[in-house]
């Protein structure tokens, strides 16, 4: 297992270069300057500021001279906030995003799961239909909507949360909810359908068949391969969740880290870009291997290799 | 078989609750109680809706409103805004001033001013932040707002290395002398502007420098010389900013602290302030102000602004080289329609790029809506009933507010003159690249005036202006401009600013739409709040009045 | 436990596995009432438009935001009488404060339902009525319900479908074949996920600026990233499928790779692709609205399912009925695919099959 580990984490250097060189071309060949403005900025003013961020060198010392900062973890100064580093960013807001994104997934993950496996263990009846239901509802109702809609309720109506913020418990509660509850639909889905492929294959029969009390052969024999779809959807959306949501953020103004990805595309940052996408990059690869670990032990036959 | 449901029974439970759900929303908001406001308003802080994070809160590097709200509050030039009338002189760092043919300026400096450090605020603190705004390696955009100090341009573009030579002088360590480039009547109007604001020397220096971009001062030690001093930045959270001692007229200074909310979400911004966590609320979203308006909400309010909203045709493309089409594209814009319909806030149509409300100055007025006319002109040009006529490119930056009024406006030329137009919308550094290189054939402009005087529109329009946008040019019209910027007496400039306003009007290379209105709400605790076509606060004169217990 | 599906239990006529599925299919009621409605569904949006004859597109800027069920009275202003097409079209009030030289005695006029010619113009009344109301723009809600519906279910089967080839292919090979095919195949998943989305968009803008169909583009965008979490389920289902008995066995006894993918992996993922993919369908038609709102597909007055979704939200105080009613059609429409899918699921699962 820890060389399963050591080769997977060797193979992100290569994984993570890759992504630094594409995004790299994509910033440079996409339109705009990151020193343009309403007022029309002189001509001499944008040439010295191209100059102090070094984007007048030619591509390839530019290209190095980035990666060589990046590698050095001294990230290089940002364009659309002068005097702040992505390192001031993504260290002021990460931790904001964390922790929405842990809430979002405990929430997901104990609604989510059990709803899938009741419904499954009950095909066609209404524990199954009237879980599945509201999942399909929280499915198609997208955050944009559902978030405004319980700010609406619980903030102002009934006033038991703020509407917004980030500073006290219950600014927690809408967005981690309306961020929950999204993926607590996606997982109770695929729950329910890997369960269903589990509870009719042979080895849960044969474990009826023994006489498994009906719990038993649901939750110890089934479930174990049952959520093998949830534990391959979770590693993207772990890394998703937890480097912030730019529509949830925004509904309930919250300082993380996923409105920093799109202002800073908007404002053509190509620092910032890099190193949120970087750093992005890192985590999905860490949250990857972890479900891949995850679905080795979940796993006996595998896990003997 | 009574296991299974009917899918159309859990539909129309989905149905009716969200029904309920949302037609309720339209119904009432709550009443409201002890909110967050009421004991901030009791606390003495005020909470400022504040539109977006700004990009800096270097008042040399700002370039955006949201930031020079800020600043304003953290720095005090020469001369303060006024907290009523936008063209008088509020003396800040400057007690009196003289100048001699309104090019060679003496301001005295006050000498009780101080940095939020307790360090005197001196003449040489001015000679310093007037030298860092112009250093080209710092490369400020707004620099060219101080061109109009002698030799200003010359160092900026690095023509001229001695600083000497430009007309900024600190006489003694509390009188600064100004040499301009030529007479400049309404300095006092201009220098209110952040670019001329101080920045305190040592900071600076310790930071990096005259001439570094990316200086973290603002962030690590914000030393400033403004009623209030900086508490803490949250990025994207709050900026916290809270009386500043050493203030010279601290005595004066009524709100003990102002947190600047960064919300950018105008949808957000609206509920953050329903739900009673702000006294001011930057903006209203435009399908709410129908809404409040008929509930007659006692928080809106909508006032006029020094702003324009108007659509710039590329001149240079053939098909637009003809005046008359231009003229057919305007006079098909039902522009009440628009405003009516569209914006809803009340604004007024735009007939002209200047809007009304300046001191001695009617601008002359396009005609209205008027399709009869706009017709015959283009039958005129070659495309009666719009045969022949080339779709034409339209470009805005992404937003749903430009969205819904080109989308109408492309209905309107459709109906009236049978012409076609393509909406291309663009992101920000995308759009204003597109526009500058007059890659379009119509496209989105606005503008806010710095000061209250025609030329800060009017300015643009001269041959190759780097805002001009159009490909237009006229030599009389850059005559009457730059000699009005020189002109002693008022009513003559607005005389020749008249005549070039009638010059640009006429050959129509901008199809003026409507002019933006101040909307935004505010709890009427907050006192001192004035109407101004600028917008811009001086905070020292805002106060919080808490409700007394018996209107409770 | 099964209650559905019921079989016949003569064992004489040894049906076809497929044959087998379909009937099961055709019995089970709900995934039959889902076909139906979204069979419906789609004649609405595309035969539709030939019995409600609105057109989605032209705007009434007068007849904004008109509430359900209700009639609206109008003006018709010509200032040229002859003209065909009106050059305003405006309400009673605005009739009476603009063009009106005698508001009372031509109101009443008007109310006869006679044109009246005022000072060289033609005023024409109108009444109009608007099943689900009018959007902001005065646009009918219920055509522009229908023809956002053609973009969206396009877009969300087109571009769904070729995710799930995409994702089903690549997943089956990845994880059959292990080792360093999959550590490359799984990684250059990665570097996909990684790469930001909104600059590729943006790019895909700058590249095919004076393309004329860029509706294809939004197949483009949303291809290239709906996929990777499809390849991946995928993946983990084959990696724990190749040591079940029966693959091994395949394996052991000779059956070439490309026949035990197909025949005995294929089948057995079909679950977890069914559920993931009634998923998918949501996601790529509010991906859609997105994308068409950075300017990246459909015109900017056109409609689509999720940019009414997107549109109605920001009305959601002022005008619900603009998110209520495409919410409606947009859910209702998710909820009977999902029925007809996890039918679809429980047809083609073989092992229950041998219940």
């Amino acid at each position: 297992m820890l060389t399963f580990i050591l080769k997977r984490l060797a193979q992100a250097i290569p994984v993570l270069l890759a992504i630094y060189t594409i995004t790299f071309f994509m910033i440079r060949f996409s339109p705009g300057s990151p020193f343009s403005d309403e007022r029309k900025v002189a001509e001499h003013i944008i040439a010295a500021q191209s100059e102090y961020y070094g984007f007048n060198d030619p591509v390839p010392v530019q290209y190095l001279n980035t990666l060589l900062q990046h590698l050095q973890l001294n990230l290089p100064p940002i364009t659309s906030h002068p005097g702040l580093t992505a390192a001031d960013i993504i260290s002021e807001s990460f931790p904001v995003s964390l922790e929405l994104g842990i809430w979002a997934m405990l929430i997901a993950l104990t609604l989510g799961i059990p709803a899938g496996v009741l419904a499954a263990a009950r095909q066609n009846t209404t524990l199954d239909y009237a879980p599945m239901s509201l999942a399909m509802v929280g499915i198609c109702l997208p955050t944009f909507v559902i978030g405004p809609i319980l700010a609406l309720v619980f903030g102002i109506w009934l006033q038991w949360t703020s509407v917004s913020g980030w500073s006290t418990p219950t600014d927690r509660v809408l967005p981690s909810l309306t961020l929950g509850l999204f993926y607590a639909a996606y997982i109770a889905r695929l729950t329910r359908g890997g369960m269903l492929e589990i509870l009719s294959s042979d080895f849960v029969r044969t474990a009826r068949a023994k006489g498994a009390s009906e719990f038993r052969a649901v939750v110890v024999h089934a479930l174990r391969g049952g959520i093998l779809p949830v534990v391959s959807f979770l590693g993207p959306a772990l890394a998703g969740l937890v480097t912030g949501s730019f529509v949830v953020e925004s509904i309930f103004q919250i300082p993380g880290l996923g409105r920093h990805f799109v202002e800073a595309t908007f404002n053509k940052d190509q620092s910032l870009i890099l190193s949120t996408v970087l750093f992005y990059a890192g985590l999905i690869m860490l949250a990857n291997l972890s479900v891949d670990v995850v679905q080795v032990l979940l796993n006996p036959k595998l896990r003997h290799k | 078989m009574h296991q299974r449901r009917n899918p159309t029974l859990h539909l129309s439970v989905f149905t009716l609750l969200a029904a309920a759900l949302l037609l309720a929303t339209s119904c009432s908001r709550s009443p409201g109680g002890d909110s967050l406001r009421d004991q901030a308003t009791r606390d003495g802080i005020l909470l400022f809706g504040n539109s977006g994070e700004p990009p800096s809160i270097d008042p040399h590097l700002n370039t955006s409103v949201n930031g020079s709200r800020i600043t304003s509050a953290l720095v005090e030039g020469l001369i303060a805004y006024h907290p009523t009338d936008d063209n008088l002189p509020e003396p800040g760092v400057a007690e009196s001033w003289e100048n001699v043919d309104s090019t060679l300026w003496t301001f005295h400096l006050r000498k009780n001013a101080r940095w939020s450090n307790g360090d005197p605020v001196t003449a040489h603190d001015f000679v310093y932040s007037y030298r860092r705004m112009l250093t080209p390696e710092l490369g400020a955009k707004y620099a060219q707002l101080l061109y109009i100090i002698k030799n200003g341009r010359e160092y900026n573009t690095g023509k001229l290395k001695d600083f000497s030579q430009v007309g900024v002088k600190a006489l003694d360590d509390y009188t600064l002398q100004l040499t301009l480039a030529g007479p400049t009547p309404h300095l006092l109007n201009l220098i209110k502007h952040p670019t001329w604001y101080p920045v305190h020397a040592p900071t600076i220096e310790a930071y990096g420098g005259i001439g570094k971009p990316d200086s973290n001062w603002t962030r690590e030690n914000f030393v400033g010389n403004g009623p209030y001093q900086l508490k803490t930045w949250i990025i994207n959270k709050s900026i916290e900013v809270e009386r500043n001692p050493y203030y010279w007229d601290a005595d004066k200074v009524s709100i003990k602290e102002i947190h600047f909310l960064p919300i950018d979400d105008i949808s957000t911004e609206d509920q953050v302030f329903n739900s009673g966590r702000l006294h001011y609320q930057n903006t209203v979203p435009s399908d709410m102000i129908p809404i409040y308006v008929k509930e007659n909400d006692p928080y809106f309010r909508s006032e006029p602004w020094i702003a324009t909203y108007y659509y710039s045709l590329n001149v240079t493309d053939p098909v637009l080289a003809d005046k008359r089409v231009r003229q057919a594209l305007s006079l098909a814009i039902n522009r009440r329609a628009i405003v009516k319909r569209v914006m809803k806030g009340g604004q007024d149509i735009a007939l002209s790029l200047t809007p009304d409300g300046i001191k001695g100055y009617q601008p002359p007025k396009l005609e209205r809506f008027n399709p009869n006319k706009a017709r015959q002109l283009l039958a005129e040009a070659g495309y009666p009933n719009g045969e022949g006529f080339p779709t034409l490119k339209f470009i805005f930056n992404t937003s749903e507010q430009h969205k819904q009024v080109a989308e109408a406006i492309q209905q309107m030329w459709l109906n009236v003159l049978g012409i076609k137009i393509s909406l291309e919308n663009q992101v920000w550094k995308s759009f204003i690249e597109t526009r500058n290189n007059l890659d379009f054939q119509v496209a989105r402009n606005g503008w806010i005036g710095d000061y209250v005087f025609p030329d800060t529109f009017l300015s643009m329009y001269r041959t190759g202006d780097g805002n001009n946008n159009t490909g237009w040019g006229d030599p009389r019209y850059d005559q009457l401009i730059t000699d009005s910027i020189t002109e002693p007496d008022s009513a003559k400039r607005l005389e020749m600013l008249h005549e070039a306003e009638t010059i640009l009007l006429e050959a129509q290379p901008i199809i003026p739409l409507f002019h933006y209105n101040r909307i935004y709400r505010i709890d009427p605790a907050v006192k001192g709040w004035y109407p101004k076509l600028t917008d811009n606060r001086n905070y020292k004169y805002i106060s919080l009045e808490p409700k007394r217990s018996a209107e409770r | 436990m099964r209650l559905s599906p019921k079989l016949p239990t003569d064992t004489d006529a040894p049906s076809s596995l497929w044959n087998d599925a379909l009937r099961r299919l055709l019995d089970n009621r709900l995934a039959m009432a889902g076909l139906a409605f979204f069979a419906f569904i789609t004649l609405f949006c595309y035969a539709g438009p030939l019995v409600y004859r609105f057109n989605p597109e032209a705007q009434v800027l007068a007849l904004e935001s008109t509430l359900p069920f209700t009639t609206a009275h109008l003006v018709e202003v010509r200032f040229d009488p002859s003209k065909a097409t009106p050059d305003e079209v405006t309400t009673l009030e605005d009739f009476a404060e603009v063009y009106a030289q005698n508001p009372e005695a031509e109101l009443a006029a008007l109310a006869t339902g006679q044109p009246l010619e005022v000072n060289g113009m033609l005023f024409t009344p109108l009444t109009r009525f608007h099943v689900f109301g009018t959007d902001a723009k005065g646009r009918d809600m219920l055509a522009r319900i229908m023809s956002g519906g053609r973009i969206s279910l396009g877009v969300g089967f087109l571009a769904t479908a070729t995710a799930l080839l995409i994702g089903v292919a690549y997943g089956s090979i990845s994880g059959y074949l292990g080792g360093r095919v999959d550590a490359l195949m799984m990684r250059f998943v990665d570097i996909l996920y990684a790469l930001p989305f909104l600059i590729f968009v943006i790019l895909l803008m700058v590249l095919f600026e004076d393309f004329e169909h860029k509706i294809l583009l939004v197949f483009l965008a949303i291809g290239a990233v709906e996929w990777l979490t499809m390849a991946r389920i995928v993946r983990g289902q084959v990696i724990n499928l190749k040591e079940q008995e029966f693959v091994l066995a395949a394996k052991a006894t000779g059956v070439r790779t490309a026949s035990i993918i197909t025949k005995h992996i294929a089948p057995n993922l079909l679950g977890p692709v069914v559920v993931y993919a009634t998923l998918l369908i949501p996601a790529v038609m509010l991906l859609e609205s997105v994308l068409s709102f950075l300017g990246l597909g459909t015109q900017a007055n056109a409609a689509s399912w999720g940019s009414l979704i997107r549109e109605g939200q920001q009305a959601m105080r002022s005008a619900p009925w603009q998110l209520i009613a495409p919410s409606l059609f947009f859910s209702a429409t998710l909820f009977a695919m999902n029925f007809l899918g996890d039918g679809l699921r429980d047809a083609l699962d073989v092992k229950s099959a041998k219940d």
